[in-house]
């Protein structure tokens, strides 16, 4: 989202309450070009789906119960329309259709803090990413996300 | 301060395809201006004129607002609009008084602005950084002490500082000069000037994004598709705030106070989740005994647990406290920010102020 942004493409966000906007764009977002619908309620698809008109990369935050017609529906307008739609759960299973590519963060520590001293610094972070097709084998990555500065970056 | 008469029809405000408004706004304009030589457009739909020798000639301000609505009600009742009128000192307080179709007395108008919300002045940004300071009146702000609010809102916000507070009578963003050229056009047959657009040049992918977000605005009302506006604070929740998609009357943000260090302010990285309703929270030590933050700066003992509601975490390390400035006009109020992390590896963002500890962030 970060270099989409930043190359003149527009992001759109729906579903993410109270969204930190200056963590995003210490990940590199050009949040000029972000449209945020916070609180869509029952019309969280609808948003989805005229979001995926205008914008070329949708982050999706959808409730707990997602009937697998919204899903499909949803995924069909951004293939059809060459748009990135990134759904963000809390468990793989919250979302009906397996999706292409499914990233997981398994692991999490922040470095800097200690009793009183410090701050929050880092946070090195296992990634997992699955394919869709059964033959492709998971791969785990470790992150710095985010790093001192709020970036993202390859950890050893 | 001079008392002007505004006249406002909500009717005449935007412009439609076929520019009617604007041709019947002139017709207005025409008419008022048989009696009142001096009256100048303001905007679309807003027009004013002193109130001081119409009055005399008319024979007192009533008489004045009873003329207009008889010269102009058949007029604005057949373009479907109403006509809002009143009278007041100042451009800002005579448009607040026509909204409210009232004539303020003279040497009132300090008064009747009070009570109006601080969302009069057409800035989101100050306004939500009011509303969470529990400013919400144009009066509690006009309280403020001048250089402050320079300090804290910057220079347009200590403009509006002084329009509040009588010392200016015309608030920046009210006047639209493009009315003018507009006018013109209509004896000279121009066709109007395009749409203005969100961005200084646009591109199609803008024109799509802004199409798709006024489309769901449309849909989901114009409060609930925002956009990012940065904003000044220690807090992340005061760098950075939502404000709807579209509005109209920004304060432009001098580069300076772009450049400028923010004191006290939290160090990268910053939460990801900034809570817009930070709720209460209590921090205690092994021993269940609260902790707070001391005069001195200094906890008042190692917390061990942050309860909200019926859940509690584990902390396992923290940061802080950081004293912030405290608030000048509250005298003993004392602020500080507190990094904690759980036994689950959960980081969060908390707030002491008003003795007590709140939720502020947390970092996903």
């Amino acid at each position: 989202m970060a270099h989409a942004s930043s190359t003149g493409h527009w992001c759109g966000v729906v579903g993410a309450r109270d969204p930190g906007v200056t963590a995003m764009k210490e990940l590199g977002l050009d949040v000029r070009r972000v449209i945020f619908v916070p609180h869509p309620q029952a019309g969280w698809a609808d948003a989805a789906a005229e979001l995926l008109d205008g914008v070329d990369v949708l982050l999706l935050c959808p409730p707990r119960n997602v009937p697998h017609a919204a899903a499909r529906r949803l995924m069909a307008r951004a293939k059809e329309r060459r748009s990135v739609l990134l759904i963000r759960t809390v468990t793989p299973k919250q979302w009906p259709i397996v999706p292409e590519l499914t990233l997981s963060l398994t692991s999490a520590s922040w470095q800097g803090v200690g009793h009183g001293d410090g701050h929050l610094t880092a946070r090195r972070v296992a990634v997992t990413v699955h394919g869709r097709r059964g033959a492709s084998r998971p791969v785990e990555q470790w992150l710095w996300l985010p790093t001192r500065q709020g970036t993202v970056r390859e950890a050893g | 301060m001079e008392r002007l008469v505004a006249l406002w029809c909500p009717g005449f405000s935007n412009e439609g395809p076929r520019g009617e408004e604007v041709r019947a706004f002139a017709e207005l304009l025409d008419s008022v201006r048989e009696r009142c030589p001096f009256v100048e457009p303001v905007r679309r739909g807003v027009a004013v004129f002193p109130a001081r020798a119409p009055s005399r000639f008319f024979g007192g301000e009533d008489a004045v607002i009873a003329m207009l609505r008889n010269d102009l009600g058949a007029l604005c009742e057949n373009q479907g609009t109403a006509l809002h009128v009143g009278i007041s000192e100042g451009l800002f307080s005579a448009l607040c008084a026509a909204r409210r179709d009232v004539i303020i007395p003279p040497g009132e108008f300090l008064a009747f602005l009070r009570p109006l919300p601080i969302t009069t002045l057409r800035r989101s940004e100050l306004a939500v950084l009011c509303q969470r300071l529990g400013l919400h009146t144009l009066g509690r702000f006009a309280d403020l002490p001048y250089e402050r609010v320079l300090e804290r809102f910057g220079s347009d916000g200590a403009h509006c500082h002084q329009v509040v507070n009588g010392r200016e009578g015309e608030l920046l963003g009210i006047r639209d000069p493009s009315i003018h050229p507009r006018l013109r056009s209509l004896e000279e047959a121009i066709p109007p000037p395009a749409q203005p657009t969100f961005f200084g040049g646009t591109s199609f992918a803008d024109e799509r994004a802004t199409r798709a977000a006024l489309r769901l605005q449309r849909r989901f009302g114009s409060a609930s598709v925002q956009v990012a506006r940065e904003a000044y604070g220690h807090d992340p929740n005061e760098q950075a705030v939502l404000v709807p998609f579209g509005s109209q009357g920004e304060e432009r943000v001098t580069v300076a106070q772009r450049m400028a260090p923010w004191p006290g302010r939290i160090p990268s990285p910053s939460p990801t989740v900034v809570l817009s309703a930070p709720p209460p929270v209590c921090l205690v030590d092994k021993t269940g005994t609260p902790v707070w933050v001391s005069v001195d700066g200094l906890l008042t003992g190692e917390p061990e647990r942050v309860v909200l509601g019926d859940k509690a975490k584990t902390i396992v390390a923290w940061a802080g406290p950081w004293p912030l400035a405290t608030r000048w006009w509250e005298k003993r109020r004392f602020r500080a920010r507190l990094q904690v992390l759980s036994d689950k590896g959960e980081g969060a963002l908390l707030g002491f102020e008003h003795g007590q500890w709140w939720l502020l962030g947390r970092y996903d």
